[in-house]
């Protein structure tokens, strides 16, 4: 995500991870536009990101990092975010996940 | 591509915002007569039309262009009387054919929920019965 990169979180991945080392986090989008006769008058976007390392506090940070980013780049107009859930942690071979799962709409100006 | 996206309704000579379907109704008025001719046999004639338009929308703050109605504009004609509560309206075919007459504003409600992700929305109801389609 743009947001993030300028943001300087450069371990997120859109879909697979382009790295070998822990942390990292990826995220997968979904758009869908919606339309009025004179076009497009919303799109909202459901984000799933999930952050993985072999520690939780890192994984754990690291997705913090990132809620950060997408909550104060998304918070003005013509955005809206909203965190459907937060913080759902699973533990798979030692390996930590953290996921935050946001609706992003962004409003025709 | 499907048609309709580019079937619209103008009121006032503008376009209504943020409108998301249009729905129009014509139904036929009638007059019932019997004359002694007929032999006991009623006949009817069909007098003229009434059609009702019936638009939903989406409550837009940006407020459109000057080439639109607002919600605010809508709602405004939407509570006149008398003559002034008599409005122009222009129905645009996909094939630019227009049909123009006069209406009244039958109906007018507007749904505005507090959850973000649900939109506000209105519906609109304009009856006519002088459309006739313009040379």
């Amino acid at each position: 995500m743009t947001l993030c990169a300028t943001a300087q979180i450069a371990n997120l991945f859109s879909s697979e991870a382009e790295v070998k080392g822990y942390p990292y986090a990826v995220y997968d989008a979904e758009f869908t536009p919606y339309y009025a006769k004179d076009g497009v008058y919303k799109i909202v976007a459901v984000v799933t990101v999930k952050a993985y390392s072999k520690l939780y506090t890192e994984a754990e940070s690291l997705a913090e990092s990132i809620d950060g980013v997408i909550q104060s780049g998304f918070s003005a107009s013509p955005y809206t975010v909203r965190t459907v859930s937060q913080d759902r942690k699973d533990c798979l071979q030692e390996t930590w996940s953290v996921t935050y799962e946001y609706r992003i709409t962004q409003f025709r100006t | 591509m499907t048609a309709g996206y580019n079937i619209r309704l103008k009121v006032e000579d503008k376009y209504l915002i943020g409108v998301t379907s249009d729905e129009v109704s014509v139904s036929p008025n009638t007059k019932t007569s019997i004359v002694k001719e007929n032999q006991g046999t009623k006949q009817e004639a069909i007098t003229g039309h009434t059609v009702t338009f019936s638009v939903s929308g989406l409550i837009d703050n940006t407020g459109g262009d000057s080439t639109m109605l607002d919600n605010d504009d809508i709602i405004a004609l939407a509570v006149l009387t008398g003559d002034s509560a008599v409005v122009d309206i222009d129905y645009i075919r996909s094939n630019g054919d227009e049909y123009t007459g006069t209406g009244v504003i039958t109906g007018y409600t507007e749904s505005t929920p507090a959850s973000p992700d649900e939109d506000s929305t209105y519906s609109l109801t304009i009856e006519s019965n002088d459309l006739e389609i313009e040379d």
